[in-house]
């Protein structure tokens, strides 16, 4: 069960709000309000719903294109994400509450010291934890300074001994085989010729392994420091629009490359190997490295986009909308080459979308979203079973679908309208567990309601 | 009984100039449009649907030619139309609704100017009488003066046909053009004789026009004076009493009430002379409220003074119809009306255009690549494929009995609620216009192709009386090719889905 697989993504009650105006005139728009949803490894997990109903702006939060309002992101357990408000409050909350105690006599003042001091460390931390990917790792910067001691460098030292010690005695009889022949003489010419170019050849090789070696050692210091950054590197984003998310300016190498380079990656055959191999995961050819995006079409545009996600092998991606602005006959290709990576590579997807046919097709599992809110959540089979929520069975009813007959008879789907939906007057709405992994916004009276229904 | 034909699209042909070469976007394509029907015409971008439409509301990009075929419209062929005559068809017959509401609608114009401006504009009714007096005179002498311009050109391109001849010697290419340009010298005479007396009948014809319309105007005014006469003269002695009488009296407040209406009468009788001279801002408010009513936009009054921003995208693309139906129109082109909106907010502009069609027995042609939009709203289908028509038939004939690879290949790369196997996506992309292929031009991306699909394009083999195909695997001598699984077993699905609603609505019943 999917219990059992590794949480890989965890969100808790994030929330952006986007603000604008002054005093009278100001105006906050809650985009995202309150979500909470957990993320398993190699699973695809849904953000469904309309237009401006804060499914982008969650995934773009999540990968802090925004700086958030509030709530915390777990990423492979580690937090990426914290809500500074509610630390200042907490801070402030202790503070006060410890003087109070000091003052009663209940604690003596180095437990006070001490305790405030925690308390200052935890905020601290949360507001590292808010700038997450730009904070470098004081403990990484301390272990450089000793960094012959790690394993790690005795394996890259170990890894490239052997052939730097083989080329250099290479080098060493290939000389002296050459200081006994006669360039002039003609029977020895040819022999001259092979062998000056094989000491040629191997000094490269040298050169090569101690350049590698040195580049691997600055990788690992450089790993040492950015934790952070590297955490992040394995969270990337596919976008919605193929044409607008490439630089027009950039080859397709220089815009795949571009996170490597980001990252510490500076041999060009690295890279060069690196790009390749991504372009041809995503089906392209490494010939179209030199191309710039006009000279392609939509689709294999979104292959790039993909392709530029890959390269530095994230485990987990957001994927918002990536075969919205795509035509018919493409989007199968983009469905099925995200259905590969997902089985060869095991990568976590995010799939944000508005069309349910697709999200039935791909995903595992599905939050329904609504004006910033999770109205539905769950398991894919049990909400397309049994919906409950009404903007749920409103979006599944006006899915057209290819079959005249049904479409002529079929009513004019019924509008959404939370006011006349529900009666919250009483009480409000909370997430529910109605079945096993299958949770709908509701109060009392409606969890009753659609409890009964689920009988039926 | 036949239904009558509204548009007729035969044969027609369009390639754009590009600095590379012509790309042929349209290549010979033909179908009918008949009263109160919707066509829906499918194709990935880039098939060519978009410019076939833009041809029909003659607005094709500058570097745009039509090179053959015709577009007949009521007995008039559009794709030879000038400019000057097309402004009487476009969007007072044919109208046009476009992909995206918000780049449609003018950012800094409140959207009651918007949907009035073509009214308007159009609305000098004492002109447009007049100029519809003196119309074919003007035309007959206009064309005559470019039949000069045409002959001129006529010769230049034979001229240069001539000197590109190898088989003529100079002194033959010479006497050649020589002959040519003497020919040219008397046509153009023999017109140039003509064109005084063209020019006079239209003089004539406008002289004639303009006095009559003077007259009217005259007469008319002449009435409104006759009218406005007695009321004016009861206004006043009205006013005279309401001016003996003292303040917030009974009486005061009766007679203050008789001189509003009068005036308010005056002000009427004014409006309605106003209006046989040309339309008034008030008549086109009137008209504006009443077709916001009729697309669906709640509280016109107040959203008559709004602008786009302050709509959401379902609203203005319904204000987008809104403009669309201003004029009345007998055809209406919806291009990708729904593509750029939200699926609930989808269904509700779809439910508005299908009411509005059978309200006013509206012709539409619905531009879409989403085959669920195209079952909803179409009778006929055209499936288009690099320029072509490549399958043609009533919806039930495309969606249950596809015949085209093209077809199967559309219907099998969307998933729907039921899919569960790999998705059969379409190898490839759609062939570069500027060298057309040989053969059928989905021949490369399709895996049932024949050897001959790669050397000669198949004609329209008729599946049934209105279902015909251009694959070569329905002609006879062709091997038996069964559609692809996926499309196969969803059909059956949906026809067993069909046939249990049927029989428990027998059972209903």
């Amino acid at each position: 069960m999917s219990d059992h697989r590794e949480t890989i993504l965890k969100v808790q009650g994030l929330k952006q709000y986007f603000k604008s105006g002054f005093g009278k005139n100001k105006i906050v728009v809650k985009a995202v309000d309150d979500v909470s949803f957990e993320i398993k490894k190699g699973e695809v997990f849904s953000l469904v719903g309309e237009s401006g109903c804060g499914k982008t702006t969650t995934g773009r939060t999540i990968i802090k294109l925004y700086k958030s309002s509030g709530g915390e992101v777990f990423f492979h357990d580690t937090r990426i994400l914290s809500d500074v408000k509610e630390a200042k409050r907490a801070y402030k909350e202790t503070t006060k509450n410890l003087k109070q105690e000091l003052e009663l006599g209940n604690i003596d003042t180095s437990s006070y010291q001490a305790k405030i001091l925690e308390a200052k460390q935890t905020l601290k931390k949360a507001k590292q934890d808010y700038n997450f990917e730009n904070i470098i790792d004081e403990n990484g910067k301390k272990a450089i300074k000793d960094i012959k001691s790690f394993d790690q460098y005795q394996d890259i030292i170990a890894k490239y001994e052997n052939r730097i010690k083989d080329a250099q005695e290479r080098i060493i009889s290939l000389t002296t085989q050459l200081e006994q022949l006669d360039a002039k003489d003609d029977d020895q010419k040819e022999s001259f010729k092979t062998l000056s170019t094989q000491l040629k050849e191997t000094k490269k090789e040298l050169s090569l392994s101690k350049l590698r070696q040195k580049q691997d050692i600055s990788n690992l210091k450089y790993q040492l420091i950015h934790k952070n950054k590297l955490l992040m590197r394995k969270m990337q984003m596919i976008f919605q629009d193929p044409i607008a998310s490439l630089n027009p300016r950039m080859t397709v190498k220089e815009i795949i490359a571009e996170g490597l380079r980001i990252n510490g990656y500076k041999n060009e055959e690295i890279i060069d190997q690196r790009v390749k191999e991504a372009l041809e995961t995503v089906g392209l050819v490494a010939e179209h490295a030199s191309r710039y995006p006009h000279e392609f079409s939509g689709g294999q545009r979104q292959r790039i986009g993909i392709a530029r996600s890959l390269v530095v092998e994230p485990s987990f991606i957001i994927a918002d909308e990536p075969i919205s602005a795509l035509d018919v006959s493409i989007r199968a290709h983009i469905i099925n080459l995200l259905n590969e990576l997902r089985e060869n590579k095991g990568i976590t997807i995010l799939f944000i979308a508005h069309d349910l046919s697709v999200v039935k097709y791909f995903s595992d599992r599905l939050a329904v979203m609504y004006f910033g809110k999770i109205v539905e959540i769950g398991d894919k089979e049990k909400i397309f079973n049994h919906p409950m929520h009404p903007y749920t069975l409103s979006l599944l009813d006006s899915i057209p679908l290819p079959d005249p007959l049904y479409e002529q008879r079929r009513q004019a789907s019924k509008r959404y309208i939370p006011q006349t939906a529900h009666d919250y007057s009483k009480e409000l709405p909370t997430l529910r567990e109605i079945e096993p992994d299958h949770f709908v916004l509701c109060n009392t009276e409606e969890y009753n309601h659609y409890m009964k229904l689920l009988k039926q | 009984m036949k239904k009558e034909k509204v548009l007729e699209v035969n044969n027609l042909k369009i390639s754009f100039r590009t600095p590379n070469g012509l790309v042929r976007a349209v290549r010979d394509i033909s179908f009918d449009l008949y009263k109160g029907e919707t066509l829906a015409i499918v194709g990935e971008s880039g098939s060519g649907k978009s410019v076939t439409n833009r041809a029909i509301m003659g607005i094709l990009a500058g570097n745009g030619v039509i090179d053959d075929g015709s577009i007949v419209y009521r007995d008039q062929d559009l794709a030879k139309l000038s400019e000057a005559n097309f402004h009487a068809i476009r969007g007072n017959k044919i109208g046009m609704i476009f992909q995206d509401p918000l780049s449609s609608l003018n950012p800094t114009m409140k959207i009651g100017k918007q949907i009035t401006e073509a009214m308007l504009v159009n609305g000098d009714r004492i002109k447009n009488k007049m100029v519809d007096m003196y119309h074919t005179e003007f035309y007959e002498y206009l064309n005559k003066k470019k039949e000069l311009d045409l002959a001129r050109k006529n010769t230049k391109t034979k001229i240069f046909e001539i000197e590109l001849d190898e088989n003529l010697t100079k002194a033959e290419k010479k006497a050649q053009v020589l002959e040519l340009k003497q020919l040219l010298k008397s046509k153009l005479n023999n017109i140039k004789a003509e064109i005084p007396t063209f020019k006079k009948k239209y003089l004539e014809k406008k002289e004639a026009a303009k006095k009559v319309v003077q007259e009217d105007i005259r007469q008319i005014k002449l009435e409104e004076k006759e009218a406005l006469k007695a009321i004016k003269d009861q206004y006043e002695q009205a006013n005279k009493v309401l001016k003996t009488l003292t303040k917030d009296t009974d009486d005061f407040n009766k007679q203050e009430e008789v001189v509003k209406n009068l005036k308010l009468e005056i002000l009427n009788n004014r409006e309605n002379f106003k209006r046989k001279i040309h339309v008034t801002k008030k008549e086109a408010y009137e008209r504006a409220i009443e077709i916001m009513n009729e697309v669906g936009i709640p509280e016109p009054e107040k959203r008559f003074n709004q602008y786009p921003f302050q709509f959401s995208g379902g609203m203005r693309q319904r204000v987008v119809i809104a403009i669309a139906l201003m004029a009345n129109p007998e055809v209406l082109i919806c291009d990708e009306p729904t593509t750029a909106l939200d699926v609930t907010i989808q269904g509700q502009i779809l439910n508005l255009i299908k009411n509005l069609k059978k309200q006013r027995d509206l012709s539409v042609i619905f531009i879409t690549h989403d085959l669920g939009v195209v079952a909803n709203v179409a009778d006929r289908v055209a499936v288009m494929y690099a320029g072509k028509v490549v399958e043609y038939g009533t919806s039930e004939d495309i969606f249950y009995n596809p015949q085209h690879p093209y077809t199967w290949a559309l219907l099998s790369s969307v998933p729907d609620l039921d899919t569960k196997e790999k998705l059969l996506s379409i190898p490839g992309t759609p062939p570069d216009m500027l060298y057309p292929p040989k053969g059928d031009a989905f021949a490369d991306r399709n895996q049932f192709a024949l050897k001959i699909d790669f050397e000669e394009e198949p004609p329209f083999f008729a599946v049934s009386e209105n279902h015909y195909a251009a694959t070569w695997l329905l002609h006879e001598d062709a091997p038996k090719v069964e559609m692809p699984l996926i499309v196969k077993q969803r059909i059956e699905k949906y026809k067993a889905q069909e046939k249990a609603f049927q029989q428990s609505k027998g059972v209903q019943a």
